[in-house]
């Protein structure tokens, strides 16, 4: 069965390597499983897991070309797993070397639900907050969103007007909505 | 009161997986494949080495025939041998390692040649050592060295620099050792042929330097073309 859906992959994936952006979604969608799996092994919080399962998935767009359909599918995915998870790892242990654990919040929001996961999405409705947490993005990132966002130009339009591929927009679209997200919620969470 | 919240975030964080899915496939461009390591590998070899030996030559102002009379001597025969091997080898391992799932334990390929090599050095010196003895014996640079190194080091470190900001830099620690190993060795080759025969440790140790760089100056380069790409 594992055989059988490798091969099914490693066909799909070359298919995606012509262009073909039903075989690649059919293939994505399949690897999920087991990328959660791979992840799953050395990153038990399901949250950051799939973020983690995320940034595989980046990755394995961005080097979609390095797969060669004469070899089986499984290791060339299970490498980029692999790297990727660690790389997550190390960097969560710096950042967790640079934090303070406290028992209790110094201060927070008098209203109840303050705290909740959802507030997070009602913060970007906060212009100024927004334009802010903008302007801390990495300049790729940046760009991505003001011109797909805010300018709400198309793939290809954003493509031509900032000389980055596709490719590269929708990545740096993803990691700035992703950095957006926390940075707002961070601002909420004191 | 937990656990629907977590249920909650958990469903977005799958709606953002499948809405990312989504994305990524939406027009999809088709996407040139990575050649062959060892295709890979010929190209390197075929576009640096030449151009390796002809600024060597230019620099030190030797002519050919006196690398063709090198080859004859079998001391130097060996050395080049060692040198070339540990070329191909780190280069056709610094490939692999880009190209995800393909021969993972490659990067053990160049131990032999390049062990080889250094023995081959650290005899050299030492016969170097006995002729002249310790008072006239340096390891101080000799920056008269740096041109010739420069000239035969800069082509097999801007081709080797292209070819892998093409893969994938999952391990880009081990994938620049590899890298400026081969870059190193191939830069080697013009050096033993043309250079006056004073290969010390020091020698080398200034190649390295010189190769990385030239890997790091290429790779600014190299960043700054293909985001213009």
């Amino acid at each position: 069965m594992r055989q059988d859906d490798e091969q099914l992959w490693s066909q799909w994936m070359a298919q995606a390597q012509d262009g073909d952006g039903t075989a690649y979604q059919r293939l994505l969608g399949a690897i999920v499983p087991r990328l959660r799996a791979i992840v799953g092994k050395r990153v038990t919080d399901p949250d950051r897991a799939e973020d983690v399962v995320q940034e595989v998935l980046l990755s394995i767009h961005k080097n979609r070309h390095t797969y060669d359909p004469a070899l089986p599918f499984g290791p060339w995915m299970g490498t980029i797993a692999q790297r990727r998870t660690m790389d997550w790892l190390r960097k969560h242990y710096r950042q967790d070397g640079q934090e303070v654990l406290v028992d209790e919040y110094p201060e927070t929001f008098l209203a109840g639900g303050a705290n909740e996961v959802e507030q997070d999405v009602l913060a970007f409705d906060d212009v100024d907050r927004l334009h802010q947490a903008l302007d801390r993005l990495p300049p790729g990132q940046r760009q991505a969103v003001e011109l797909l966002k805010l300018k709400e130009m198309s793939l290809k339009e954003a493509s031509e007007a900032s000389g980055m591929s596709v490719a590269s927009l929708k990545v740096a679209m993803h990691r700035a909505l992703k950095s957006l997200r926390a940075e707002m919620a961070e601002e909420i969470e004191p | 009161m937990k656990r629907p919240a977590k249920n909650m975030a958990k469903n977005m964080a799958n709606n953002l997986t499948d809405n990312l899915i989504a994305d990524l496939a939406g027009d999809l461009p088709p996407v040139k494949r990575l050649a062959h390591p060892a295709k890979r590998l010929a190209g390197w070899m075929a576009v640096a080495l030449p151009v390796s030996l002809f600024l060597g030559a230019v620099v030190e102002q030797q002519h050919v025939t006196l690398a063709m009379e090198r080859i004859r001597d079998p001391r130097i025969l060996l050395e080049l041998t060692a040198i070339l091997l540990t070329a191909i080898a780190a280069g056709y391992a610094a490939l692999c390692s880009t190209q995800p799932g393909r021969f993972s334990k490659a990067w053990a390929l160049p131990v032999a040649p390049f062990v080889l090599w250094l023995s081959l050095i650290g005899e050299n010196c030492w016969r170097l050592f006995e002729q002249i003895g310790a008072d006239q014996f340096s390891l101080a640079p000799h920056w008269t060295c740096y041109p010739s190194i420069a000239a035969t080091g800069f082509a097999p470190a801007l081709v080797m620099v292209v070819l892998l900001k093409r893969g994938a830099l999952l391990t880009p620690t081990m994938t620049v050792a590899l890298g400026t190993l081969a870059a190193a060795a191939l830069g080697a080759v013009g050096l033993r042929l043309y250079h006056p025969p004073d290969a010390t440790a020091m020698l080398m140790l200034w190649q390295l330097i010189a190769t990385l760089t030239f890997l790091g100056l290429a790779s600014l380069v190299s960043g700054y073309m293909s985001k213009r790409a």
